[in-house]
């Protein structure tokens, strides 16, 4: 049991409730048993409209820490997700998710899940993640934006 | 030793601490935990001083590494338990006291809250955060005094823990080990101790259980540049296979210092503002030998002057350990099969130090000894006998005051390196609980009901909504939510979910005999600890007739705390100090307080009240903060 982290956690959970930007979601992971584990957290990540990641709900999961928010939570898309500052297990490589950048407590679910969508269609070339994005994005962005198009197709909105 | 002895040693304590108060001391029931640097001299210290019944509890047995501090053991006891041989020790210095030593692990359920029940005072003698936090709350929870302490080099601190009265142990965030990000570890290290970290976790991936998310290296990828998809664009390491087909050690080598080391350097992005990193081929480097790589000369008579671990091995020495360590670790991983990372076994220790020292140097950055390297790598603090002792006594300072009822005249005090207007200890008073503690908040209830007859529907309805007035109640256990109320934002699988779950039984859904449910509300600010306690005699619901006095009877709440009620402010400064804003009683020394605890990251609590009260903020109130959104688009370096 922890502490600071659950009691912010359910603050969190209950800031999200109240209110979140449109089309996105964001939920603690269910039990078997009926009951959701306040440290890890399923979300949805919609593709902003007007880029070649509209369309596609991208799934997140955000795991916390007995030290959240003294430290950074871990976020992570599904293994292989192409993106260039994503790892290849899955890992966002931002910023504000790292504890030696600009990771603060202050930082809520919904300025991290802001954070990556808005990294999605601007990624950052200075910290490539993985080899086959980061080649297309750099030397031939046409393949690159027909393959970031259909993975948006990989990943409908939930119904 | 004789009775007389004995009582000519009693006397001068007699006379200083006056007779009432000595044999309130020699009644006293106390509990040391962890028999480690600080443990030794705490407990030497209570034997001598009049404490008359002792428990001891260590899970620890004693290493070599220990004896230079913990002077109770000596070189013949290695290897035995640390609580039963430091008990053997002690009655040698006084035989008229009861020890009892415990040989386990304090957090286990054999300790529970019955066990801390039976003594007047629990001293912490600890060297982790968890097993810190643990004994905090379970001290809290049957309301018995706590001290706490720790030490790290030359700085040490001694503070009381008072359900209701102090701060908690967990009243304020404490400072924890770094951690680093997986792309500086994986991709951009810049220092030794980013490649120490990657040689950790690289040792995990060759020889540890199988874990997703080590992020090191993918043994079988052989992919340099290109879209896997888009073969016209791929080059790959064909020599990979050479190497596998040599041997392991040659493959793994060739594999991280070379395949792995190539891809990056073909980022030339990365590398604008700094020269990329050289990938080693392991036959150049073998033919190479010493004399282009030396980075220190084994053969001059200065090294005769240094201990064998504080030498640096030179490149082609990493290299040649590295290769060995992998062909004995490998052998042993066959044998006992997977291993675990030990900063006191040889083999591991050599194998991260050459790993990362060749690491380094294809990024050009410094090598390090094996010494630094296991300092660094096992988070070693260095432990200095001294600082213990002083530690130690200080502990039965405070002892003395918290079993003599003078709970108000008890400090915290700190030790530093070095004096702040001539002194090297400082002491304040103890801070006031903060209010929104998790862990002690005042609001603890306890609910007595017959679990097994009660459903989550009727706890919610009947007893949160109706008697405890929540509105829209959150219940969570541990780490996991149980039950939300309200409707908003819930999907309609949501609740579905939550009203299959409002049939369940209590017991039949984690909130049986003894757990602790914590329930908040949705609209309210508003929460409250509930200990469930069950109860066979307590009827079931609407059993009988529905008047109200046999309502009551199917639930009793004792000690139920009213919504809003205001958190007892009762001030613990004495006269002497009536600021109840400032709790350093030497405002002067503020800042070296500060100044020291952001030194000290391993350092438990040195956090002033006031820089700890801001941090506390910033960390319960999530905020919308407009400089996240300008630094959203900059990424890690």
């Amino acid at each position: 049991m922890s502490g600071i982290a659950l009691g912010r956690l359910v603050e969190e959970r209950k800031s999200w409730r109240k209110d979140h930007p449109f089309a996105f979601f964001a939920r603690p992971a269910n039990n078997a048993d009926g009951t959701a584990n306040l440290f890890v957290w399923n979300c949805g990540i919609p593709g902003k409209a007007g880029t070649i990641w509209e369309g596609g709900v991208y799934p997140l999961t955000i795991e916390f820490s007995e030290d959240y928010p003294s430290k950074p939570p871990k976020c992570r898309f599904p293994k292989d997700f192409f993106h260039p500052n994503v790892y290849p297990t899955g890992t966002v490589c931002l910023s504000i998710l790292n504890e030696d950048g600009d990771w603060k407590p202050s930082i809520t679910v919904k300025a991290i899940l802001l954070g990556i969508q808005d990294l999605l269609d601007t990624p950052n070339p200075k910290s490539p993640a993985q080899q086959p994005a980061i080649t297309l994005f750099l030397h031939n962005i046409e393949d690159y934006k027909k393959r970031i198009k259909q993975q948006a197709r990989e990943y409908p909105p939930p119904a | 030793m004789n009775i007389d002895q004995e009582n000519e040693r009693n006397q001068s304590y007699i006379e200083t601490l006056g007779k009432e108060l000595f044999e309130k001391i020699q009644n006293s029931k106390v509990l040391v935990v962890g028999a480690g640097g600080i443990g030794c001299e705490l407990l030497k210290n209570l034997v001598l001083s009049g404490f008359k019944n002792i428990e001891i509890i260590d899970l620890d047995t004693i290493d070599l590494s220990n004896l230079n501090r913990q002077f109770l053991f000596r070189k013949q006891h290695i290897g035995m338990s640390k609580a039963k041989i430091a008990r053997e020790t002690v009655l040698k210095y006084n035989p008229n006291v009861n020890i009892i030593a415990h040989h386990g692990d304090i957090k286990t359920t054999d300790f529970g809250p019955q066990f801390f029940k039976r003594f007047d005072l629990v001293m912490n003698a600890l060297d982790n955060l968890s097993a810190r936090r643990h004994v905090n709350r379970v001290c809290l929870s049957v309301d018995v005094p706590l001290i706490e302490s720790g030490t790290a080099g030359y700085l040490g601190q001694v503070t009381v823990i008072k359900k209701g009265e102090t701060e908690c142990f967990e009243c304020q965030p404490t400072a924890t080990p770094k951690e680093y990000a997986v792309c500086t570890i994986r991709s951009n290290p810049s220092a030794p101790i980013h490649c120490i970290v990657w040689a950790k976790m690289l040792f995990g991936r060759l020889f540890g259980v199988a874990d997703e998310s080590n992020a090191v290296t993918d043994m079988d990828d052989n992919l340099v540049q290109g879209d896997p998809e888009k073969p016209e664009t791929v080059v790959r390491d064909t020599q990979l296979a050479t190497e596998k087909a040599k041997g392991y050690k040659q493959w793994v080598f060739h594999k991280i210092f070379y395949t792995d080391i190539d891809k990056l350097s073909r980022m030339k992005e990365m590398w604008k503002d700094k020269s990329p990193p050289k990938p080693l081929l392991l036959d150049s480097q073998l033919n190479n030998g010493d004399n282009s790589n030396n980075t220190t000369t084994t053969t001059n008579g200065e090294s005769n002057h240094q201990l064998k671990d504080q030498k640096l091995w030179s490149l082609h020495e990493n290299i040649t350990m590295f290769l060995e360590c992998l062909d004995r670790l490998k052998e042993r991983n066959e044998k006992d099969g997977s291993l675990t990372w030990d900063k006191d076994d040889e083999w591991s220790m050599n194998f991260v130090t050459a790993a990362s020292n060749i690491r380094s140097s294809i990024f050009g950055i410094p090598m390090k000894s094996k010494f630094d390297v296991k300092s660094m790598a096992g988070n070693i603090i260095p432990a200095i006998a001294t600082t213990n002792a002083v530690i130690g006594g200080l502990i039965v300072m405070e002892a003395i005051k918290v079993i003599d009822g003078r709970l108000k005249q008890c400090n915290s005090t700190y030790l530093f390196k070095l004096p702040s207007r001539k002194r090297l200890l400082l002491t304040s008073t103890l801070d006031k609980p903060n209010p929104n503690c998790y862990v002690c908040s005042p609001q603890n209830i306890s609910l007595k009901v017959n679990t097994q007859k009660t459903t989550v529907l009727q706890l919610v309805n009947d007893i949160l909504k109706k008697n405890l007035s929540f509105s829209q109640p959150i219940l969570t256990v541990g780490n996991d939510i149980l039950y939300e109320g309200g409707d908003e934002d819930l999907s309609t699988e949501e609740i579905e979910m939550r009203k299959n779950n409002e049939k369940k039984v209590m017991a039949d859904y984690r909130l049986s005999d003894q757990v602790l449910l914590k329930v908040e509300d949705y609209i309210q600010d508003f929460q409250v600890s509930i200990l469930i306690c069950h109860s066979d005699e307590m009827k079931e619901q609407g059993s009988g007739s529905i008047k109200k006095e046999e309502e009551d009877k199917w639930f009793q709440i004792i000690g139920k705390a009213e919504p809003s009620a205001p958190v007892q402010t009762q001030p613990v400064q004495s006269i002497a100090n009536p600021s109840a804003t400032s709790t350093i009683m030497d405002t002067d020394d503020i800042e070296i307080v500060e100044q020291i605890s952001t030194d000290a990251s391993t350092y438990s609590k040195t956090t002033t009240s006031v820089s700890a009260s801001k941090k506390r903020k910033e960390m319960d109130q999530p905020s919308e903060d407009i400089e996240v959104s300008k630094k959203l688009k900059q990424h890690n370096e």
